[in-house]
């Protein structure tokens, strides 16, 4: 529990780091085997409700070139911070920026801060927690000292100190929260190699001949890429959180661009006058990260043929 | 118990010194030239020169690792390139101050988040256990800036309660009371995601306790509620909480980051904010370090205290460690 900024993103206990390992054999997965997850995923009401709200919001952000009724970057009106009116539903900033409009835009930006470094450092965890966890031995030893080192700078911290030490931009954030998030799905995933190493079906499948890399994509990767990946999921709402804080700082997203982040930071100057351009980005930010924790949760049920069948 | 302690301590020695190895190199390797920060714009490059060889930049890097670790050790955190004088002389300052509001906030958040946790436990999936329980769902994941700036427009801006910036008054100030009224806000903002969490965790342990053989003999042997809850189960369900309450102030060390700039309190994360911004390493470099110390000796305590707590822990580590 030394590393403990996203195990403190609401997870539930059994999806921190000693991984519940719900076997699934491998050939059977597939087709079937999703059709099953979704049904036992559609069951949740709230994960469903959660995942719903999420693709509006991404499909929102996706299109916001087409639907977002002004130029994001551009003053709409000479009245600062203009209450919400018709034309302008929900008014302006305090450089008279349309708000609704730098929302669907800014949402692009905040939920790739959410989803791709998390995605990265799922996939790179994946690597060097299976080459960890399965070899064993040095390559083991090695991974788990550096982990403990990284492991003693707090979370935010080591993302801030990394995205210092670039130039500020999106890329630099992506690249920070990668770095910093990689130690933590990085021990999810060894450990749970480490479970699966040690059951029959892996014996069985050296006993038939097959070969270590075989093993590893055919037999192990499957197994522990579902409780990453819902580890994973949970961690992209924090991630949000995060990335947003970066954006706060002036340490991500630049002008004219704007997240989610930099809208909070914008909106302080017109605090007392109209407080709206601070609420609703920051009211966005809690209603996607919460949206990602349910379906995390949803996704756990789901995906543990164990829980399925409950 | 002494040998418990003895071994964490042990292997936190080669945690401490990786963690100063990543914050060397990691600054290290950060943009922008110490010696073009010193010397100014017009400085031609003799003088750059002459300055990277009075601080020793043009030696190999292990050397210099060394050199800065030596002086580290002695107290010397080297000079701030922003302040032109000691990191030494200011730091420690700052992070008293940080280590107010920390410790402020973590205790509030102990306090709330225990309470409401218990109580919310004693009545399962009541009314009051089902909305506290999506209340702290929504506090969890809040932003902390966010949330300090809607508590300044709110007790700040509208009401007027509290100052919103600073730890003193600019007139006049200065006095114990005068710095809690500027604490009182920041702390507010830290506490309530940690209390969100420690709510959640002490109800899913008092849960769990309240559900095993020796509540149901005490509840038959007819003690009263509130002698169960105090000393059966909350006694059992403690080693778990006072872990997450360690690591929430842990995180509050952090955490408090953001609170700082954004209620502009000179502390820790508020020096560091401005060291990076003006690439003033040497303050970034001890700004870190301190926050990494405290972060390792904090989870160390928190395992010591937890071996207290629990003897099991302790009696299964003694048995590891004697192999």
């Amino acid at each position: 529990m030394k590393g403990h900024s996203p195990d403190r993103a609401i997870v539930p206990a059994d999806a921190r780091g000693s991984a519940s390992v719900g076997v699934t054999s491998g050939t059977r997965s597939g087709l079937r085997g999703l059709a099953g997850a979704w049904r036992a995923y559609r069951r949740d009401r709230s994960s469903l409700i959660a995942l719903v709200f999420l693709l509006m919001v991404a499909g929102a952000s996706l299109l916001a070139p087409a639907i977002a009724p002004h130029d994001p970057s551009d003053a709409v009106t000479f009245r600062h911070a203009a209450p919400m009116s018709e034309g302008l539903v929900l008014g302006a900033d305090g450089d008279g920026r349309d708000v609704l409009s730098r929302l669907l835009w800014g949402g692009r930006i905040s939920l790739m801060v959410a989803v791709l470094p998390t995605l990265l450092a799922l996939a790179l965890s994946l690597v060097i927690g299976i080459a960890a966890g399965y070899f064993g031995r040095w390559s083991d030893h090695v991974a788990m000292r550096i982990l403990d080192m990284v492991f003693a700078f707090p979370l935010v911290l080591l993302a801030i100190v990394i995205a210092s030490m670039l130039s500020p931009g999106i890329l630099t954030v992506t690249v920070a929260i990668m770095v910093a998030l990689t130690p933590y799905i990085t021990r999810l995933v060894r450990t749970a190699t480490q479970s699966v190493k040690g059951l029959p079906f892996i014996e069985a499948a050296h006993a038939a001949g097959a070969g270590e890399l075989a093993i590893v994509t055919r037999y192990v990767l499957p197994n522990v890429l579902a409780p990453a990946l819902v580890y994973a999921t949970t961690l992209m709402g924090f991630m949000m959180v995060v990335g947003a804080g970066l954006s706060f700082l002036g340490l991500g997203t630049q002008p004219p661009d704007a997240d989610w982040g930099v809208m909070v930071a914008d909106g302080r100057a017109v605090l007392r006058k109209a407080p709206h351009v601070t609420i609703i980005p920051g009211v966005m930010i809690i209603l996607v990260s919460l949206s990602f924790a349910f379906v995390g949760d949803g996704l756990r049920d789901a995906l543990d043929p164990r829980r399925r069948h409950r | 118990m002494g040998w418990f302690i003895a071994g964490r301590l042990l292997a936190a020695i080669p945690v401490l010194f990786g963690v100063s190895v990543v914050v060397f190199t990691l600054l290290h390797f950060a943009p922008g030239d110490v010696a073009s920060v010193l010397a100014g714009p017009m400085a031609s490059e003799a003088i750059k020169e002459a300055i990277r060889e009075s601080l020793g930049l043009n030696r190999p890097l292990p050397v210099q690792f060394l050199k800065w670790l030596g002086n580290l050790l002695h107290g010397d955190f080297g000079t701030s390139l922003v302040y032109k004088r000691p990191v030494a002389e200011f730091i420690f300052e700052k992070f008293f101050n940080t280590a107010l509001m920390a410790v402020s906030g973590a205790l509030l958040a102990c306090m709330i988040g225990i309470t409401i946790g218990i109580f919310a436990a004693s009545k399962a999936h009541s009314l009051f256990d089902r909305v506290t329980m999506a209340v702290t769902m929504v506090v969890g994941s809040t932003p902390l800036f966010w949330l300090g700036l809607i508590l300044v427009l709110l007790f700040a801006l509208t009401w007027r309660v509290f100052p919103a910036t600073g730890m003193t008054s600019p007139v006049g100030g200065g006095g114990f009371l005068d710095v809690v009224r500027h604490l009182v806000l920041p702390a507010v903002a830290a506490a309530m995601p940690s209390a969100a969490i420690i709510s959640r965790t002490a109800r899913a342990c008092m849960i769990e306790t309240l559900g095993q053989n020796y509540i149901r003999v005490a509840r038959a042997k007819g003690l009263r509620r509130n002698l169960i809850l105090r000393k059966h189960a909350f006694r059992n369900a403690l080693p778990p909480i006072a872990t997450v309450c360690g690591l929430e102030l842990a995180f509050l060390l952090t955490g408090v980051f953001f609170v700082e700039v954004v209620f502009a309190w000179p502390g820790l994360g508020n020096a560091l904010y401005y060291a990076i911004i003006a690439h003033d390493i040497p303050t970034v470099q001890a700004a870190v370090l301190l926050i990494a110390l405290s972060f390792v000796v904090i989870n160390l305590a928190v395992d010591v205290l937890n071996a207290w707590l629990d003897p099991r822990i302790r009696v299964s580590t003694a048995r590891q460690g004697g192999r």
